[in-house]
């Protein structure tokens, strides 16, 4: 099962990463974005490529590679696949668009042996921990403002360029809260990341 | 000019307080803002502290996701008279992530008397262990002296290490609980109590042979099982004692008067 969910991400992220480009018939594995993100609970950096889906192209996968160096708590590398909605677009006329308030969902992956995706039955009854340490689902919100390239750099092949800042939460964050709602704040259960996304 | 102050404050404030909001993974080992080394200045504190020759410490633990219930604890804790000091007997945290020793840290600094940590089985999840060893101790066994007793607390968390022996460790334990000059008693202090299923059944009767051996040992204090619970598993003479969880809103009072030993739960 552990080995099964570690090969599937790999495969994906290899072939994402390296195979894309000359896969003329696989257009659709090339990446439409890529970003970088600091913070935001995928890493003190992270890269990422994406891609736009629905007609509207207002929904947005992104599969990207996080790490925390060991001067800043880790050292931790972190996959993430995060999923968000854009409903709300304003133009903002030639100069780009404001994605207002953007609801997602995102997945992490902790590689590393002080992590869990299943318990070890030798070691552990049915049930003992009910929790994976090495998955953790997120809930985010996000802001966005993509600002229109200038036509003489359009060659670039960079249409826009977003700036974005991002809150999220996780599963073990809500559920510590829920049960505490008297004493714990809800904002104290929400963390922030900032980050750049071409649009290409 | 006076606006573009203001609005210059509010932005930095705005951005100091996102800074504290950045998180880089809830399996960070420590932050920017996460405290170190409590333990070590705390017993600093706890050796200063000189006074009648009474000791009295509270027992809690299994602070894990009780953040409802830990105001209250602290509040309870801090009008109790002739607190010399507070064990926090593992299980800090749920899920063994930063935020939640930060989140249960922040109550216990509240606390007027000093405070130790010691590990707990659920604080060995995910980075939990690193995050102890920068927040609180870098050794999971340790121990102290006060007023004439020593205190040793140590790791019981044996299953997390799928009971291969080491924990708990014997040779710092038989070392611990050499007889020495100008100790009258010995507390021990871990979290999972030698009853239970979790602790390595191959070292139950060798660890119980170290304690009673001593002789001087008032009393084995545990948590984990979230009731207060007494037995006598090795001798009459060595109580294996369980506190309440702060959840459950108990905790224990241990006093030492005279080299007498005796204990009784508070509820809050």
């Amino acid at each position: 099962m552990m080995l099964n969910f570690k090969t599937t991400c790999y495969s994906f992220f290899c072939i994402m990463l390296y195979a894309a480009p000359d896969l003329m018939a696989q257009r659709f594995l090339i990446p439409e974005t890529a970003m970088v993100q600091r913070a935001g609970s995928i890493g003190y950096n992270a890269f990422g490529v994406g891609y736009n889906l629905f007609t509207n192209k207002n929904g947005s996968l992104d599969l990207a590679w996080g790490y925390v160096p060991k001067s800043k708590g880790g050292r931790q590398d972190i996959f993430a696949a995060k999923f968000a909605y854009r409903p709300i677009n304003i133009r903002l006329r030639n100069f780009g668009t404001w994605s207002a308030i953007n609801p997602g969902l995102f997945v992490t992956h902790h590689p590393g042996g002080k992590f869990h995706t299943t318990l070890n039955k030798d070691q552990y009854p049915d049930g003992y921990y009910w929790w994976s340490s090495a998955v953790r689902f997120h809930l985010s919100a996000s802001t966005e403002l993509k600002i229109n390239t200038p036509k003489n750099l359009l060659k670039t092949g960079i249409e826009q360029v977003a700036l974005y800042g991002e809150f999220n939460t996780n599963e073990l964050y809500a559920v510590s809260w829920f049960k505490n709602r008297e004493h714990l704040p809800l904002r104290d259960i929400f963390k922030l990341g900032f980050g750049i996304k071409a649009y290409f | 000019m006076r606006l573009n102050l203001h609005l210059l404050f509010a932005l930095l404030v705005l951005l100091s307080s996102s800074c504290r909001k950045m998180e880089y993974s809830p399996n960070q080992k420590f932050d920017k803002y996460s405290p170190s080394n409590i333990n070590a200045v705390n017993l600093k504190r706890i050796a200063e502290n000189t006074g009648d020759d009474t000791i009295r410490f509270v027992l809690s633990g299994d602070s894990q996701r009780a953040y409802d219930d830990l105001g209250t604890f602290i509040d309870k804790v801090n009008a109790t008279p002739g607190i010399d000091f507070v064990i926090l007997n593992g299980d800090i945290s749920d899920f063994g992530l930063l935020q939640e020793f930060k989140w249960i840290e922040s109550y216990y600094a509240k606390l007027k008397v000093p405070y130790l940590a010691v590990i707990g089985n659920h604080d060995h999840s995910a980075n939990g262990v690193y995050v102890y060893q920068r927040m609180y101790s870098e050794k999971l066994d340790f121990s102290f002296i006060y007023k004439g007793v020593k205190f040793v607390c140590h790791n019981t968390n044996s299953r997390e290490y799928n009971f291969n022996g080491t924990v708990p460790d014997l040779n710092f334990l038989k070392k611990e609980f050499q007889p020495e000059a100008g100790v009258t008693g010995y507390f021990a202090i871990a979290h999972v109590p030698p009853t239970s299923g979790d602790f390595d059944s191959n070292l139950f009767a060798d660890y119980g042979k170290i304690l009673t051996d001593n002789g001087k040992v008032y009393a084995v204090l545990n948590a984990h099982v979230d009731k207060e619970s007494i037995k006598y598993p090795y001798t009459p003479n060595l109580p294996v004692i369980t506190t309440n969880s702060i959840y459950n809103r108990h905790f224990l009072v241990v006093e030492v008067v005279n080299n007498n030993f005796k204990f009784y739960d508070v509820e809050f």
